[in-house]
């Protein structure tokens, strides 16, 4: 009976945590002051080619409170395929992603998505 | 020339050219927006584009004198630029220029030489129509980068829109497009009462409606006339180039590349007899498409004086040329010279009456190769010769193999030996010895010039952005 409980403890921990902070659009949920997005690559370059997995060196994650001026920018690698964006203050938040190919180009940014942060 | 002489030539051409001051404007990331016109430069270039176009930092509050002005050719450094602004108008773009230009001194918007400039809007407020001219005169847009995924767009427009304005050029533009919701109208490039302006050299992909007809069309042209559409590549769209809202006419559509359109390449609807200046569309190459071309009438309008010569189609699911039934409007239409290849249909008319209702069409010198059937009239299939015998159309048409050098790797032109060398009439003279001359069928002309059709630049390789998921 105590291993059920603890099992349904940290269940109810696990829905808190994942529950209590953010709405909008492309963002998840989680607590005040943080976001993880999360994102599937890219198949071709714009021109309609193919690109391959191997040609894709990283991924730009660019956030900020102005759309117009994504001040926070961190590149990740890319094998990586979710990010946590930390340190929220309250507010609308608005991101993109970019992908950066093997010759260090980053692409024309997704969809600018946003999460509120409560 | 005497010093004196050339004084007076200098005076006199300040004189014509109005005392304009014509300067190279720079844009950068980096730059700002506080910098006055008159001390803008490379080393202290403006932040945002909407600094050049309106001469502020807000399209409601234009100032003429800072913006770029006639004869200004504004320079835009690589960079990612997003407005938030918008005009709340499908007809009126965001950047449109404060100024207008004027003839022989053009206002001119470049992105740097080699350099990718991508322009885009905000999800959340813009309203589809980025850059182009609403109610100005000799305006360029030149080389940038157009990302409508990161735009929200609204019915009957899009990234491209010019709206009653003159000598307008679009060109080297890269309009990375995606699906609408709606059943209206959705567009990369939009002109509306246009004239005498030209789109060149552009790549536009991505261009849909949710239901995916033709209303979702790279290029959607209404109340138009005088416009050339070269050189441009359009592929993986619900539609090509769509001439279709009562049109004046006068319309050049050629060395074209469309590719993997979901409906018709070309379709020509409202457009009348140009007023004299026939409506020309040769030398475009259409693969991998449903239909080639769709002849369609809606009124007595047109389509009228529309010569379809000497163009390549190949691997069309449907047809190579598509005649709607109601031939209301349709007058001397010409359909000559062509190439249609791996096509199911030739000739589709199967909504047409009789083989009367194809009087208006002038059908000949065309040759056919690899179709399910050569044509459809009145809901029967026919094959050449009885196509041929019961409409008078294509006596001298053939139904031979054109041997390409490599179809599968796109390259249509002809190999020697191709039954299709010199088995044309160059009616429109596109080889200068007169329009009673030999000409090959199909869009190459000259033999191997493969890159003659298609745009004149080097395509932009970036990646494309990946798609964000909710988790």
């Amino acid at each position: 009976m105590k291993r059920l409980n603890f099992i349904i403890s940290c269940i109810l921990v696990v829905i808190l945590a994942s529950c209590t902070g953010s709405t909008g659009s492309g963002g998840g949920n989680n607590a005040t002051g943080s976001d993880s997005i999360s994102w599937t690559a890219p198949t071709t370059r714009i021109d309609g080619t193919s690109m391959s997995s191997s040609e894709i060196s990283a991924y730009r994650v660019s956030y900020g409170m102005d759309p117009s001026n994504l001040d926070h920018v961190e590149d990740v690698s890319s094998t990586t395929r979710s990010k946590s964006l930390t340190g929220l203050t309250p507010g609308t938040w608005y991101f993109w992603v970019q992908t950066i190919d093997s010759q260090g180009r980053p692409g024309p940014p997704s969809a600018i998505n946003s999460v509120t942060i409560r | 020339m005497k010093h004196s002489h050339i004084m007076i030539l200098l005076i006199a051409l300040s004189a014509t050219s109005g005392n304009l001051i014509a300067e190279q404007l720079f844009v950068a990331p980096h730059g700002s927006d506080n910098i006055p016109r008159a001390q803008n430069s490379e080393n202290s270039p403006w932040q945002t584009l909407g600094r050049a176009t309106w001469g502020s930092t807000s399209p409601f509050s234009p100032n003429t004198a800072e913006a770029a002005q006639a004869g200004d050719v504004v320079i835009v450094k690589a960079g990612v630029y997003t407005t938030t602004q918008t005009l709340g108008q499908r007809d009126l773009p965001t950047y449109n220029p404060a100024n207008t230009g004027t003839a022989g001194n053009p206002i001119v918007f470049r992105a740097a030489s080699g350099e990718d400039v991508i322009l885009q809007g905000f999800s959340g407020t813009t309203d589809g129509a980025l850059i182009g001219a609403n109610d100005r005169s000799y305006i360029t847009w030149d080389g940038f980068i157009i990302n409508e995924p990161a735009i929200a767009t609204s019915p009957d427009t899009g990234p491209v829109v010019v709206w009653n304005s003159d000598n307008i050029t679009l060109q080297n533009l890269t309009i990375i497009g995606k699906t609408a919701a709606w059943n209206d109208n959705h567009n990369g490039i939009r002109l509306e009462f246009a004239t005498n302006s030209v789109v060149r050299s552009n790549r536009i992909s991505g261009i849909r409606n949710a239901p995916n007809n033709g209303n979702g069309a790279a290029i959607m042209v209404y109340d138009s006339e005088g416009i050339i559409f070269e050189y441009n590549e359009i592929w993986d769209s619900g539609g090509g180039i769509y001439l279709k809202g009562r049109n004046p006419g006068s319309f050049t559509l050629r060395y074209n590349v469309l590719h993997h359109i979901d409906g018709a390449a070309i379709t020509v609807l409202g457009v009348a007899d140009g007023g004299g200046s026939s409506n020309e569309i040769y030398q475009n190459l259409v693969y991998d498409s449903r239909e080639g071309i769709i002849f369609s009438s809606i009124d007595a309008a047109g389509p009228a004086d529309v010569d379809v010569v000497n163009n390549t189609f190949h691997n069309l699911s449907s047809a190579g040329v598509y005649i709607d039934d109601d031939d209301t409007g349709y007058a001397d239409l010409v359909i000559r010279n062509n190439l249609f290849t791996d096509v199911r249909t030739g000739i589709q008319a199967e909504e047409l009456p009789n083989a009367a209702a194809l009087d208006d069409f002038n059908i000949n010198n065309n040759m056919y190769f690899g179709f399910n059937q050569m044509a459809r009239l009145v809901y029967s299939d026919l094959s050449l010769s009885q196509w041929q015998s019961q409409t008078g159309k294509d006596t001298s048409s053939t139904a031979n193999d054109p041997l390409y050098v490599n179809q599968n790797q796109n390259d249509f032109t002809l190999s020697a030996g191709s039954p299709a060398i010199d088995e044309g009439i160059d009616l429109l003279n596109l080889q200068g010895g007169g329009t009673s001359n030999p000409i090959n069928l199909g869009a190459y002309i000259n033999g191997t010039a493969m890159n003659d059709i298609g745009p004149q630049n080097e395509p932009v390789t970036l990646p494309s952005p990946p798609t964000i998921t909710v988790p």
